[in-house]
C-alpha cells in the first residue's frame, strides 16, 4: 500500500446565482414545477438564437479573480456536439479552447502546512436538463427542461491532491469562496455544486501519471472523499495482483460504499468543438476586471485573520466564524451593537452554534437578532442577570425571538444588586442558623457554601454572587 | 487524407452514425460518392499556404452580445410541449434512456 | 404592380387591404399550380390581417408602408401558429411556439401574410429541386429552375403571386433566384437584419433580406426589416437610415470595380455581356468603372463548403424527434430513434451536408479543413477591403450563367455548388450585395448583375441600383406563363 502515490485533480461545476439563465430569460429558481420555466431558446426551437447573460460572466470574473486566475480578455464559445434527451440543440455550448480564466489556486492546510492546489482554467457552460426515469412508464423517460440552460462554471484543479482529506479540503475551501462571492449557493445535495474526481495512483517517486479514472456521482463532501479513499484502494489491488487500471468513468455508489464500472458502450466520443457561430467572441474589458475586482468582497482567510487582530478574539473561534459568511457578519453585527468581541464569539460559537447545528439553513436559522443578543450580554456584563440565567434567557429568546430585557423582565429573574437587600436575606439566613454560623466561627469556613445556597434559594437564585459572597463573608466574620 | 476506396466508406459510414444519420438507406454507394466527391474539392484549399493567418469566425464583428440578467416567463411552455411528437403530463416522453449511453 | 404603388393606393384609399388580399388569394388559387411556389396559402389569416389593416387604414392609426400590404415569406421565416417547415419532412406539422424577428416586425407594422414559400429543404440548394414540396418551376421557362434556394420567394414575385416577399442568402439564395427570376434581390450586411427566428442553415454566413420588383421595394422592405435585435447578439447597433428617401439616382464620381476573376472560363458569353454593358451604362451615367483584383476568389467555394455544412452539422442536430417535428415510428431505443427520425426525415442533399459537415470537424480532420477554411476566409475578406480601397462598390455577375433546366444538375454536387462561384464569397466576408436585372438571353431568360458594397452600405449600393434601374428598362419585363 504504501509503495504508492495517489494523484487526484477535481472538475467542479458551480451553478452561477443569476436570475436568468444563461442564454434566454427564463426563471433559474429551483422547484419550479417541470417544464414551466422554459422558452423557446432554451428548448432549441428552431431558428432561436443564444444572448449571453451579464451577471453569469461578471460572476465568473469575480470567481477567476478571488481564486487568483488570469482573467482573457477574449474568451470563445464553443458548441459541444452530442446527442441526448435532455440537450435540446444536439450540442451544449461551452468555453473550450479559449476559456475566460486560466490558471490560479486554491490554498489549503495540511499537516505539512499550507499546500496551494492549482487550477488550470475556469470556464462557462450551460446546463442540461434532467432526465426521469420512474414517471409512471416503465419504457420510458421524461424530460424536464426546467434546468436546461441555467449558467455553469466548470473550475478545474490541476493533479495536485495527494489524499482524500486534501481534495476534501481543496473543495471544502472552494465551496466558502463561492459562497463568499455570492456566486453560488454551494450546496452538494441540490446539485448546484458538483464535482468529478480523477484518480489515479503511481509507485512513489516516478514522475509519469498512472492510468486514471473519473468517479461520478458525488453528492456530499463525505462521497467525495471516501470514493476516492475506496479508489485508490481498489487501484492498488489491481495493481498490486499484477493488473492494470483501465481508463474509465465510475459510479460512486454511495450505499454500497464502492465505485462501479458504468460498463458503457461509449462509442468513442468526439464532441466537434467548434466555435458557435451565434455568439460573437466574448471581449471583457479592462476597466470592466477593475471595477469587479475592487467590488470583490473580503474573503474567509483575510476575514478571520482580521478578527484575530481587530476584536483579539482565538483564531479557533475566528475559524469558526468566517467558515460562514451569514455567520461572521451576525458576529460583527452583535459587536457592532455594543457587545465586547471575546464575549460575542463566546456566545456564538459556544450557544448559538449548537442550536443551529443541524439546521442546514445555518445561522438563517438563528431567530436572535443581532441587537438582542448583544442586549443579552450587555445584561450580563452589567451584573443585571447572572451567566447561569443569562443561558436560560438565550435559551427562551430563541425560542421566542424576544428581547432579553423583556424576558427577564417578565420572569422577574434579574439578579438582585441592591446591597441592602442582599443584607437583610444574609441576616435572615444568619438568625435562622445558629448552629452553622457557630461552626463557621469555629474554622469550618466550608460552611459559607451552605450560607450561599441558603440565600439563593431564598432570593430564587438573583442575588448577584460577587455581592453575596463579599456580604456573608464580612456578616460571618464580625 | 483518406486513400483507399473501401477506407472512405467505413468512415464515411462512421461520420454519418456520428452525425445520427442511417448511411446505409440514404442511397447506398451513390451517397457516398458524393461525399467523397465534395470531400475532395473542398482539400484544394491545401494549395494555399495560410501560416501566419489568423482564422475568421464571422466577418463583421460588430454585435452587442450581452443582455441584463432579468428573468420573464415566456409565456410559450404549453405551445412547446403541444408542438412535442410525445408528451406525458408536463413532461416529453422518450424512449427508456439507460444511464451513461 | 410594384409594393409601393400598392402601398400608396392602400393609404389614399383606392383600393382596400381585404379587396387586395383577395386578388392575390385568387391569382394564388388560379396560378400557383403551374408554379408551386406557395407550400403553405393561409388565406384565413390573410383575410383577417386584412380587414384589421383597413381598419387601420381607416383611421390613419399608426401607419407604415406595410400597413394591408400582402407580403409572402420564405419557409425558413418562423411564425408563430402558422406551420413552418423549411420545406423538410423532418419539420412536417411543425406549428412554431413563437414569432421570429422579421415575422413580428411585419404583424406590427400591418403586413397582411399571404402564405409561405418554396425553397431548397433547409435553404440548402441552388435549383429549388431539394424541396420536400417538389421543385418550383421558373416563370420564364417552366422547364427551368427559378434559382434557390429562396427559388419560391423569387419566382412568387415575379410572377405576380406577391407583391414582395423575403428570402435568406447564405451563399447567393437571394441573389441567384432573384437574378434567375428577373427580380431585385438584396442580401444585406451580415448583422444588419436579425436572424432571430429564421431557421438556421449556416449562422455565421445566413441572412434575411427581400426579393422585389424593383430596387425602391427593396429599400423599402430592408427599412421595415433592419436594425438590432437583443434577441440576436450578431445583429448590429448602428441606426437604420432611410433607405427609400436615399434613393437619388446619382452616380456621379462613385468609382464602381469590375474584378477580373469573374470573368473567367466557363461563364456563359450572354450572361459576360449582359454584366460588361451594365458597367457601360453606368459609365454613361457618370460613375467610373475601374479592373479590381479579388485574386482568392477560387478558393471561395471550396472556403464555404467547409465551414457551411460544418456550421449546418451542428444547427441541425436539434432536430432530433423529441421535441418537435418528425419522430420514427414503431419501437426503437433511444440511439435508434435519433437515428431513424432524422434518416426518415431528412432529404439526401441535406444528409449529404450534414455528413461533409460533421466529418470536417471530427477529430483529426478540424484542423485541415475547418480551421484552414477559417484561415481562407480571412483571405477573402482581405481581398474585399483591398478592393474598397480603390472603389466605392464592385459590379459582377450574379451567376456564371443563366437559368438552367430542371434536372440538369440534382446528381453532380459540385456543378450544382459551382452555380454560387460569385454569390458566395460575398457571405464568407459578411458584404451587402445585390442582384438585378440587366438583360435577357436569346432564349427569352433573365440576367442579373450583383453588386456588392462596402459593410453596412446599403444605402449606397441600393442607389447605384436605382441609377441603374431608371436608365434601363430590364425589371419592367414580366413574364408570361
Amino acid at each position: 500500500m504504501s509503495s504508492y502515490e495517489a494523484v487526484i485533480g477535481l472538475e467542479v461545476h458551480a451553478q452561477l446565482s443569476t436570475e436568468s439563465k444563461m442564454f434566454c430569460a427564463c426563471s433559474t429558481s429551483a422547484g419550479s414545477p417541470p417544464n414551466t420555466n422554459i422558452c423557446p431558446v432554451c428548448t432549441g426551437q428552431p431558428g432561436t438564437l443564444p444572448v449571453v447573460n451579464r451577471r453569469a460572466i461578471e460572476m465568473a470574473i469575480k470567481a477567476g479573480l478571488a481564486l487568483g486566475c488570469k482573467i482573457e480578455r477574449r474568451s470563445i464559445f464553443a458548441r459541444k456536439n452530442y446527442f441526448y434527451p435532455d440537450l435540446p440543440k444536439g450540442y451544449q455550448i461551452s468555453q473550450y479552447e479559449f476559456p475566460l480564466c486560466l490558471g490560479g489556486g486554491v490554498t489549503i492546510s495540511t499537516e505539512g502546512g499550507k499546500k496551494t492546489i492549482s487550477l488550470i482554467r475556469i470556464h462557462l457552460e450551460e446546463d442540461a436538463g434532467k432526465l426521469l426515469h420512474d414517471y409512471g412508464h416503465p419504457d420510458m423517460s421524461h424530460v424536464d427542461f426546467n434546468r436546461c440552460g441555467v449558467p455553469l462554471i466548470e473550475i478545474v484543479s490541476g493533479p495536485d491532491m495527494r489524499s482524500p482529506k486534501e481534495a476534501g479540503d481543496y473543495l471544502r475551501t472552494l465551496r466558502n469562496v463561492l459562497v463568499y462571492l455570492d456566486v453560488c449557493e454551494g450546496n452538494l445535495q441540490e446539485g448546484n455544486f458538483r464535482c468529478d474526481a480523477n484518480v489515479s495512483i503511481r509507485p512513489v517517486g516516478r514522475k509519469e501519471f498512472g492510468t486514471r479514472t473519473e468517479m461520478k456521482n458525488l453528492n456530499s463532501f463525505k462521497a467525495v472523499e471516501r470514493s476516492i479513499a475506496y479508489e485508490i484502494e481498489r487501484q492498488t489491488k489491481v495493481l498490486e495482483s499484477g493488473g492494470t487500471v483501465s481508463q474509465e468513468t465510475r459510479l460512486w455508489n454511495d450505499v454500497a460504499g464502492r465505485t462501479e464500472s458504468m460498463r458503457s458502450k461509449e462509442e468513442a466520443h468526439d464532441y466537434r468543438y467548434f466555435p458557435d457561430p451565434d455568439l460573437l467572441p466574448l471581449i471583457v474589458e479592462e476597466d470592466w476586471i477593475a471595477r469587479t475586482r475592487s467590488g470583490l468582497p473580503e474573503l474567509a482567510g483575510a476575514k478571520a485573520e482580521r478578527f484575530v487582530s481587530n476584536y483579539e478574539i482565538p483564531r479557533a473561534d475566528a475559524l469558526v466564524l468566517t467558515d460562514d459568511r451569514a455567520l461572521a457578519d451576525y458576529f460583527e453585527a452583535v459587536i457592532a451593537s455594543g457587545a465586547p468581541a471575546r464575549k460575542a464569539a463566546n456566545w456564538i460559537t459556544a450557544e448559538l452554534m449548537r442550536e443551529i447545528k443541524d439546521d442546514e439553513r445555518g445561522i438563517a436559522a438563528c431567530p436572535i437578532a443581532p441587537a438582542n443578543l448583544a442586549g443579552l450580554i450587555k445584561l450580563i456584563e452589567e451584573g443585571k442577570i447572572s451567566g447561569k440565567i443569562g443561558k436560560d434567557v438565550f435559551e427562551m429568546m430563541f425560542k421566542t425571538g424576544r428581547a432579553a430585557a423583556e424576558i427577564v423582565a417578565e420572569l422577574g429573574v434579574e439578579q438582585i444588586s441592591d446591597s441592602s437587600a442582599i443584607e437583610s436575606a444574609v441576616d435572615k439566613i444568619i438568625a435562622e442558623n445558629p448552629k452553622q454560623v457557630e461552626q463557621y466561627r469555629g474554622g469550618k469556613t466550608a460552611v459559607l457554601a451552605y450560607f450561599v445556597g441558603q440565600v439563593m434559594k431564598a432570593t430564587k437564585g438573583q442575588a448577584n454572587p460577587q455581592m453575596l459572597n463579599d456580604i456573608l463573608k464580612k456578616k460571618l466574620e464580625t | 487524407m483518406i486513400k483507399k476506396t473501401s477506407d472512405i466508406k467505413e468512415v464515411i459510414e462512421k461520420t454519418a452514425s456520428l452525425a445520427r444519420l442511417s448511411f446505409e438507406s440514404s442511397g447506398s454507394s451513390r451517397f457516398a460518392e458524393k461525399v467523397e466527391s465534395v470531400l475532395s474539392y473542398v482539400a484544394q484549399l491545401n494549395e494555399l499556404d495560410t501560416s501566419g493567418i489568423e482564422p475568421t469566425s464571422h466577418a463583421v464583428l460588430v454585435g452587442s452580445g450581452l443582455r441584463e440578467d432579468k428573468a420573464h416567463d415566456s409565456g410559450a411552455k404549453d405551445l412547446i410541449l403541444s408542438a412535442a411528437p410525445s408528451r406525458d403530463g408536463p413532461f416529453i416522453q422518450v424512449p427508456k434512456v439507460i444511464e451513461g449511453e | 404592380m410594384t409594393a409601393a404603388q400598392l402601398s400608396s393606393m392602400l393609404r389614399e384609399r383606392e383600393i382596400s387591404s381585404l379587396e387586395l388580399t383577395k386578388a392575390y388569394l385568387d391569382e394564388i388559387q388560379r396560378r400557383d399550380k403551374k408554379l408551386n411556389c406557395y407550400v403553405l396559402q393561409c388565406p384565413e389569416l390573410a383575410l383577417e390581417q386584412a380587414s384589421r389593416a383597413d381598419e387601420r387604414l381607416a383611421k390613419k392609426d399608426s401607419l407604415t408602408p406595410f400597413t394591408g400590404l400582402p407580403i409572402a415569406l420564405k419557409d425558413i421565416f418562423i411564425t408563430q401558429g402558422v406551420e413552418t417547415t423549411c420545406a423538410s419532412k423532418i419539420l412536417k406539422g411543425y406549428i412554431p411556439p413563437y414569432d421570429g424577428n422579421a415575422a413580428s416586425r411585419l404583424k406590427a407594422a400591418g403586413a397582411v401574410l399571404l402564405g409561405k414559400l418554396n425553397m431548397d429543404e433547409f435553404a440548402m440548394g441552388s435549383s429549388n429541386e431539394f424541396s420536400s414540396f417538389g421543385p418550383v418551376k421558373n416563370p420564364w421557362n417552366q422547364e427551368c429552375t427559378p434559382g434557390g434556394s429562396s427559388g419560391g420567394s423569387a419566382a412568387a414575385v415575379a410572377a405576380g403571386l406577391a407583391p414582395i416577399a423575403l428570402g435568406t442568402d447564405t451563399g447567393g439564395s437571394i441573389r441567384q433566384p432573384a437574378a434567375f427570376c428577373g427580380t431585385v434581390g438584396l442580401k444585406p450586411t451580415y448583422g444588419r437584419v436579425s436572424r432571430y427566428g429564421v431557421i438556421a442553415f449556416a449562422s455565421s454566413l445566413d441572412q434575411v433580406g427581400p426579393i422585389a420588383q424593383d430596387v425602391r421595394d427593396c429599400a423599402m422592405m430592408l427599412g421595415a426589416i433592419a436594425g438590432h435585435d437583443p434577441m440576436d447578439s450578431t445583429s448590429i447597433e448602428t441606426p437604420v437610415p432611410d433607405y427609400v428617401a436615399a434613393l437619388k439616382g446619382d452616380v456621379k464620381g462613385k468609382t464602381i470595380g469590375v474584378p477580373a476573376e469573374y470573368f473567367v472560363s466557363g461563364i456563359d458569353t450572354e450572361v459576360e455581356s449582359a454584366v460588361r454593358a451594365a458597367a457601360k451604362t453606368l459609365e454613361g451615367l457618370g460613375a467610373r468603372v475601374v479592373e479590381i483584383s479579388l485574386p482568392h476568389t477560387k478558393y471561395a467555394l471550396a472556403c464555404y463548403y467547409i465551414i457551411a455544412p460544418a456550421e449546418a452539422s451542428a444547427n441541425l442536430a436539434r432536430y432530433d424527434g423529441i421535441r418537435f417535428g418528425h419522430r420514427a415510428s414503431g419501437n426503437h431505443d433511444l440511439a435508434d430513434l435519433f437515428k431513424a427520425s432524422r434518416t426518415e426525415g431528412f432529404g439526401a442533399e441535406v444528409a449529404l451536408r450534414i455528413v461533409v459537415g460533421t466529418y470536417v470537424l471530427s477529430s483529426g480532420y478540424y484542423d485541415a479543413y475547418y480551421l484552414k477554411a477559417q484561415k481562407v476566409r480571412t483571405l477573402i475578406k482581405n481581398d474585399f477591403l483591398e478592393a474598397f480601397k480603390s472603389c466605392d462598390a464592385i459590379l459582377a455577375p450574379v451567376t456564371p450563367t443563366p437559368p438552367f433546366k430542371l434536372g440538369e444538375k440534382t446528381d453532380d454536387p459540385i456543378q450544382m455548388y459551382l452555380n454560387d462561384i460569385f454569390t458566395i464569397p460575398v457571405n464568407l466576408a459578411g458584404l451587402p450585395g445585390m442582384s438585378l436585372p440587366c438583360g435577357v438571353t436569346g432564349s427569352g431568360l433573365p440576367i442579373g448583375m450583383q453588386l456588392i458594397g462596402k459593410p453596412l452600405d446599403e444605402a449606397g449600393l441600393m442607389n447605384i441600383a436605382y441609377a441603374y434601374e431608371q436608365a434601363t428598362a430590364w425589371h419592367k419585363n414580366i413574364p408570361v406563363f
